[in-house]
């Protein structure tokens, strides 16, 4: 199997065969991200043909040695599902009003980096095991932000509750999340691809 | 929160896992970003947080049962295969005029610059066909004609691509105002939600290893990434680059702004330049 910077490579030559051999090895990540977010199948699958396009169009691009290309496909289709589930209010079982954000000011993440999205299957899993372990409240705070692009004043709006306790269960459940993510990682320098 | 604090406390957390998560207020923004460039501690804080945000979507692949859409990777390998991916990508050609005019002038940069472009076409394409024939004249002669042909002919296609937005039925002109960043700069895009965007600027300053210049269209939802781009040595740039879906719904401004190499999903550095949209 070819390495996806190589796949990247290829695409960034006009290799569209590269593109369905990313695809065949990302795809599923993708869209069970998208239809996490929007819920509907033809949404999801609307932004995954969205990430692709871009990638297609932006392989170039991608600085080598920095993020993993998993990471910065999962930014991708985490900015794309968001965006269209605030402007097309796709998700049918929530009754939330289009927000429309501030000129330059409206991101679902912010300040990121290549070194942001440098993170592996493993400390994946890991993060994934510990969000599933965390207490259901900050569960919650943590599915809101991240699958509904919610900020935490509509957070604490939408589920009655303190915005500094928002605030302090968010930071507790990321520090958990992160300890997890580190705690059998015996060095940093052997996971960015 | 102080801007001066060199050292994360309790609140700063509190924002640092707002900021990574997403879901920072945009009232309390301005002073994050004060603190993060202030501390080398916050920043990397932010980066661990951002990376455990970023094992969030990763895990989702594999702990939820999904089966992909029939057809889909077909019809994205279709898709890729119709469109090329090359021409749009780079911005490599200086101005072919100097778009120092007020916003009021805009129709008349429009023709003049298209006018400048289809006047370029044809001499290029022309040039072009004199390059082939000479290139039959001897090898090493052929090599070096076929090679400026290549460039040229790639030249022509971006000219006819720019001509193709710019003369586009629903193009609209946007002139880009000068921020404080970049004093002295200017720039203007035509935009076609079926065809296109041609973007040109000029004195754009150059950047420190590591950053780029980014587009955005800002819509009434988000800001929408259009792509990154460098400029000349004399800070200019010219080119074509392709429109997502997103872009078109609802534009209301076009910025420039400076951010990490590679670019980023949402805007982050100083504005550069924008410019408003106004209803056509």
């Amino acid at each position: 199997m070819q390495s996806d910077q190589h796949l990247l490579d290829q695409i960034a030559t006009g290799n569209a065969e590269a593109l369905g051999a990313l695809y065949d090895t990302h795809a599923r990540t993708v869209f069970a991200l998208a239809k996490r977010v929007l819920v509907r199948q033809e949404d999801a699958e609307e932004v995954v043909q969205d990430v692709f396009a871009y990638v297609w169009r932006e392989a170039a691009r991608y600085q080598a040695g920095r993020a993993t290309v998993a990471g910065w496909l999962v930014m991708l289709t985490r900015t794309r599902a968001i965006d269209k589930l605030r402007s097309r209010q796709a998700r049918p079982d929530l009754n939330q009003a289009a927000d429309p954000a501030p000129v330059l000011d409206a991101s679902v993440s912010k300040l990121a980096t290549p070194e942001s999205m440098a993170v592996s299957q493993d400390e994946a899993r890991r993060v994934g095991a510990a969000l599933n372990h965390l207490p259901a409240e900050q569960r919650a705070l943590i599915d809101l932000a991240y699958f509904e692009g919610l900020s935490q004043s509509e957070i604490a709006d939408r589920t009655g509750t303190p915005l500094g306790t928002v605030k302090t269960r968010m930071r507790t459940a990321l520090q958990t999340m992160r300890t997890a993510m580190q705690s059998t990682t015996p060095q940093r320098g052997g996971e960015q691809t | 929160m102080s801007a001066h604090t060199h050292a994360p406390s309790l609140a700063i957390d509190d924002a640092i896992a707002a900021m990574a998560l997403g879901a920072l207020d945009v009232a309390e923004r301005p002073a994050l970003e004060a603190q993060l460039a202030a501390c080398a501690a916050c920043r990397e804080q932010l980066v661990e947080l951002q990376r455990a945000v970023n094992g969030i979507g990763l895990s989702v692949g594999e702990n939820d049962d999904v089966e992909l859409p029939a057809g889909l990777r077909d019809r994205i390998v279709s898709s890729a295969q119709s469109t090329s991916n090359v021409a749009a990508r780079t911005l490599p050609f200086r101005p072919t005029s100097s778009p120092q005019e007020t916003p009021r002038s805009s129709s008349a940069f429009a023709w003049l610059a298209v006018a400048a472009s289809l006047v370029l076409v044809g001499a290029m394409s022309w040039y072009v066909m004199m390059s082939r024939q000479q290139a039959a004249d001897a090898t090493s002669q052929q090599i070096a004609a076929d090679a400026r042909s290549m460039t040229l002919q790639r030249q022509v296609a971006s000219l006819q691509e720019r001509v193709n937005v710019m003369t586009a039925p629903d193009v609209v002109s946007v002139a880009l105002q000068a921020q404080p960043d970049a004093p002295g700069s200017s720039a203007r895009v035509f935009i076609s939600a079926k065809r296109g965007l041609v973007l040109t600027a000029e004195h754009l300053p150059a950047l420190a290893a590591g950053r780029t210049y980014q587009l955005w269209v800002v819509t009434k939802q988000a800001p929408v990434s259009i792509g990154t781009f460098t400029v000349q040595s004399d800070g200019s740039v010219t080119g074509v680059m392709s429109l997502s879906a997103d872009a078109t719904l609802n534009p209301v401004a076009v910025a420039v702004t400076i951010e990490p190499e590679g670019g980023v999903p949402s805007p982050t550095g100083p504005k550069v330049l924008v410019g408003m949209m106004t209803p056509q």
